[in-house]
């Protein structure tokens, strides 16, 4: 019952209001009880198959508010006995799988194999006689707005159960399903969805759009329902039948930029060890088709790659330097995590020279400041201006701002030997530098070592107020000035555990602090006494965005206002949310290591925008598991002790490369 | 998914409403369906003026509540001409409540009766010539009984308090998407109503619903809407109305005074020496530790009643008496409802089979 987000609210509303206008407004009854009966004629179509899928003795365990024993559907998709249906009566270790038919007849079932790609589980029964079955095959789809039939069984009865609504969109959820809009509860989870020929459209699956829910299973009775295009489920059938789990497939390549809707493909690096990087694909390659789709933006890469599994092969085709070549690429299942790596450089876009004036020696960040406490100090100097990297693959990137630089460096392997194409003083030169793996930083320079010049305004606390949301929030910062010349600065935010009468006061004392450290300091409070809601993601999300408006930010982090306490509050539990939530907003995250991670999934780092985390614990301490997951994802994880001068030295820091 | 979503559709289907050109009519003839006779015909009931005559029907309820989330309100539907109403049994009827009929009239009711078994309760108010829907037994399209998985419905209640005043109930349309029993987990049932329901495929019962009307394309009344209720299997929202055919002869019998014989509790808790347990058939069972020990049979006594039948050592029990066994408590439960005198119908789980067998004392 948990709603978080107006926007789903309305998505939800708006494909309602397709189905009422498109229903018979002015119908008579005649005509909608011909309606019913064609709904109940397409269901009966599909029902032989149809069976109840109820896991015996799971306990109390739950997926949101739908318990993991709950009796669901499955469709039987062989005569012989195999039953696909979702993951959820799999998620959990049960006594037992019991099927039953809408005779009554009862089985126990084993499972087969599980396509975790698309959430689906194949169940096999051993019946004397055999069953009733839908064949899955491959055809298209009816026009969106045709009404469509969700078909299930429900109760110990296993009588017939069926909700209607229309075909919202095909390719849903990364290419894998299609959407409708019936009404569905968790008991129609399993089951088919059919058009009203009764042709088989899908098979209906507990899932919420991307980062739109806690659990798959929130949107139930929502209107917005995913069911696995039958296509794909006929062409792994076979493989699932055979026993062989089934992956999503994985590319290892990195986007240019952190928005996917820029019309820019050009590959910033490729992951070692990767499939793209075993088939020869390279950075700076432009990506001009996949699987034969055209594709002009980085997001419909990975649409077009959605929907394949670990083991498929994928033709992509690049422009590399005017050539047309295409790469046969094998997706794989894993690919070894991010060690992200730094060279220690403090980096600024160069904004000297208009675009197109003279671009070769405008391209590429300038350095303005090197961090004095690496253990091998870049032999870079300030005003060195980086136009490429050579990798120690010999491989030759452009490099054009900062951006596509840490993405090169996001994906080396540790301590790799690479060489910067340098411009200095108006003459090329090449410096070699050996990286060094963030995870191992131990010292965090200062913002006076990294070039930082304060600004000339005072500092000042104020109350931060947003028309959607006022009284949780204050900022420490610069006062605004218009004529001044606006200084890079970091952004440290803060969460308070809970709600105070004035904010201004929890961070009054950072005053000296934070105005020599260069970072701009901003307190939140939960919105209600009752402390921190999800929905209150939404406020911090908006905060920041209108943050990063007010002052030139680069770098923030996010942590509890208690962050030098030594123990895990709901503030902590909030700042990792927030963070995962606010892609390409939050570089670090620092939180209690005994925090007990979101039950949001644990999403791998993202090279072209990472985030690392600092974990206050001992370094002699065993490592928790919070933070070995971490890792395992590719998040860089510091250690160390920490207080007030720390936390505001690692913000300033997290921008250097 | 419940509240905020719900709350919307209801708004749609208020927008789709308020186009409507009722034509007012308070003769219960009027009702009665040419559409189904003759589909072609021009005098064809516009659904709409159908919808706009059932919703006159249903009342507004104000009594008791109001704190601890329990709101105050919530809805019923009138079932004669001089005032009796039928709605939900709740705590909104602890104190003496108010109903507001569609015109927005307001009266004083008293409870005239109540069937904790259905839910039901049925309220008297002080008026006369009202609209209504038809109790006494079915008299042709009068009535419609005989309902269907994926019929059409609307549901017409006054959830959330939206509608004030003389503003009419909300409307909302969906289908019946299952006529089923309500699943019972652990022994326990979240309604004492044991029939078939009308499981619905819209999200209707909200706070306040409880007592609205259900009626077909045809406007005739088939349910009454329930109170909010989680399934017990799947532990989620269930929205679900109470078929009017079973609550048909209940109401007349109110209205007409005629107090009627409880109902047998079918399968009571017995006392331990009047009923079976596990131990006396000769079953033992693995340790209960968990908080849901399945019910895995670990020996069986010899020259048992239950080692006569074939239970073994390893099977799972799934089954007793035709009811779902999914742990130790509720075997032992269930084991307590049955006399000591009588057969155990079992279904057990041994390696992939399903194996049914009866255990006689």
């Amino acid at each position: 019952m948990k709603r978080h987000g107006a926007m789903r609210r309305l998505i939800g509303c708006l494909v309602s209001a397709v189905w009422i206008w498109g229903s018979p407004g002015s119908a008579g009854a005649a005509e909608l009880d011909e309606m019913s009966a064609a709904v109940r004629r397409a269901a009966e179509r599909v029902l032989p198959a149809v069976v109840v899928v109820e896991p015996i003795s799971t306990g109390d365990a739950r997926s949101g508010e739908v318990q993991l024993s709950a009796p669901t559907s499955g469709l039987v998709v062989d005569p012989a006995g195999y039953i696909l249906t979702s993951s959820l009566p799999v998620a959990s270790d049960s006594a037992a799988v019991l099927v039953t038919t809408g005779q009554g007849d009862r089985y126990a079932a084993n499972l087969v194999a599980r396509d975790y790609h698309r959430d689906l589980a194949l169940l096999k029964v051993s019946p004397e006689e055999p069953m009733a079955a839908m064949r899955i095959s491959g055809g298209p789809f009816p026009p969106i707005g045709s009404t469509t039939v969700a078909v299930g069984r429900y109760s110990s009865a296993a009588g017939p159960m069926v909700a209607a609504g229309i075909l919202s969109a095909t390719s849903r959820l990364e290419g894998v399903a299609i959407q409708i809009d019936a009404r569905v509860s968790p008991s129609f989870y399993g089951g088919p969805v059919v058009d009203l020929r009764g042709q088989l459209l899908g098979v209906l699956v507990p899932a919420v759009g991307e980062a739109g829910a806690e659990n798959p299973t929130d949107w139930y009775d929502s209107g917005v329902a995913f069911a696995i295009e039958a296509p794909a489920i006929a062409a792994k059938i076979e493989s699932l039948k055979s026993g062989v789990d089934v992956h999503r497939g994985l590319l290892g390549i990195v986007a240019p930029t952190k928005d996917g809707n820029d019309k820019n493909t050009t590959l910033s690096a490729v992951r070692p060890r990767s499939p793209a990087e075993a088939a020869g694909l390279r950075a700076g390659d432009r990506v001009v088709s996949v699987a034969d789709r055209a594709v002009d933006r980085f997001g419909a890469i990975r649409h077009v790659l959605g929907r394949f599994d670990a083991g498929d092969v994928v033709a992509i085709e690049v422009d590399r330097d005017g050539d047309r070549q295409t790469f046969e690429v094998t997706l794989a299942r894993e690919i070894p995590p991010l060690t992200p790596q730094r060279i220690g450089l403090r980096l600024a876009e160069d904004r000297r020279g208009d675009p197109g004036d003279d671009a070769e020696d405008n391209d590429g960040p300038i350095v303005v400041g090197v961090d004095p406490t690496r253990e091998v100090a870049a032999p870079l100097e300030v005003g060195d201006r980086i136009a490429g990297m050579i990798d120690d693959q010999g491989e030759v990137a452009e490099i054009s701002d900062i951006g596509s630089l840490r993405s090169r460096l996001m994906v080396l392997p540790e301590e790799s030997e690479i060489r910067l194409r340098v411009v200095r003083r108006g003459e090329p030169t090449t410096v070699a530098v050996t990286t060094t793996t963030i995870a191992e930083t131990t010292e965090f320079a200062g913002a006076e070592s990294l070039g930082f010049e304060p600004p000339d305004q005072t500092w000042i606390t104020e109350a931060f107020d947003l028309p959607t949301a006022s009284g949780v929030s204050a900022i420490l910062g610069p006062k605004p000035d218009a004529d001044g010349d606006a200084v890079t600065l970091s952004l440290a935010i803060l969460l308070s555990d809970s709600k105070v009468d004035d904010p201004k006061t929890l961070i009054e004392s950072f005053a000296g602090d934070a105005a020599a450290a260069g970072v701009v300091v901003c307190v939140i409070t939960p919105s209600s006494d009752r402390g921190w809601q999800l929905k209150d993601i939404e406020t911090v999300s908006t905060i920041r965005s209108a943050l990063g408006k007010r002052y030139r930010l680069a770098g923030a982090s996010i942590s509890s206002l208690d962050f030098a306490d030594d123990k895990s509050t709901t503030s902590d539990r909030m700042a990792i949310a927030a963070a995962f939530s606010m892609v390409g907003q939050i570089d670090g995250v620092l939180i209690d290591p005994q925090t007990r991670p979101p039950a949001i999934r644990l999403k791998e780092n993202e090279a072209s925008q990472p985030i690392q985390f600092l974990l206050p614990a001992d370094r002699d301490e065993s490592t928790p598991d919070l933070g070995v997951s971490l890792g395992r994802a590719g998040y860089p994880v510091l250690t160390g002790s920490v207080d007030r001068d720390r936390l505001l030295r690692w913000t300033y820091w997290l921008q250097t490369l | 998914m419940r509240r905020g979503c719900r709350s919307l559709t209801v708004w749609i289907a208020i927008v789709l409403l308020s186009a409507m050109d009722a034509p007012v009519g308070l003769s219960q003839s009027a009702t009665s369906d040419p559409a189904m006779s003759d589909p072609t015909s021009d005098a064809l009931p516009q659904v709409q003026s159908l919808v706009r005559q059932a919703q006159r029907r249903v009342v507004k309820i104000y009594g008791a509540g109001g704190g601890a989330g329990l709101e105050p309100y919530q809805s019923g539907f009138l079932v004669s001409p001089e005032g009796h109403i039928a709605t939900a049994w709740s705590y909104v009827l602890d104190v003496p409540p108010i109903v507001q009929l569609d015109d927005g009239s307001r009266y004083e009711a008293e409870v005239l009766e109540f069937e904790p078994r259905l839910e039901l309760a049925v309220l008297k108010i002080d008026a006369g010539d009202l609209p209504y829907f038809e109790m006494r037994a079915a008299k042709g399209s009068e009535t419609n009984d005989a309902v269907r998985f994926g019929d059409h419905v609307f549901a017409i209640s006054n959830l959330f308090n939206i509608a004030t005043g003389n503003e009419p109930a909300s409307v909302m349309q969906g289908r019946v998407a299952a006529v089923a029993p309500l699943d019972a987990r652990r022994g326990t049932f979240e309604t004492p109503y044991r029939g078939n329901v009308l499981i619905l495929d819209l999200v209707a019962n909200n706070p306040g619903a409880a007592g609205g009307a259900v009626v077909d394309a045809g406007g005739r009344l088939i349910g009454m809407l329930g109170k909010e209720l989680r399934d017990s299997a799947t532990g989620v929202w269930i929205n679900y109305a109470l078929p009017a055919s079973v609550l048909r002869s209940a109401i007349a019998d109110m209205i007409a005074g005629r107090r009627r014989p409880p109902p047998i509790e079918l399968t009571p808790v017995l006392a331990a020496d009047q009923s079976h347990s596990a131990e006396k058939l000769g079953l033992i069972m693995i340790p209960d530790v968990l908080e849901k020990t399945p019910a895995f049979v670990d020996d069986v006594a010899d020259d048992s009643p239950a080692a006569e039948a074939g239970l073994r050592g390893d099977d799972l029990i799934l089954m007793v008496a035709g009811h779902r066994i999914d742990g130790q408590s509720t075997l032992r439960d269930r084991m307590r409802r049955i006399d000591f005198r009588d057969d155990v119908p079992m279904t057990v789980q041994r390696g992939n089979d399903i194996l049914t067998m009866t255990v006689e004392p």
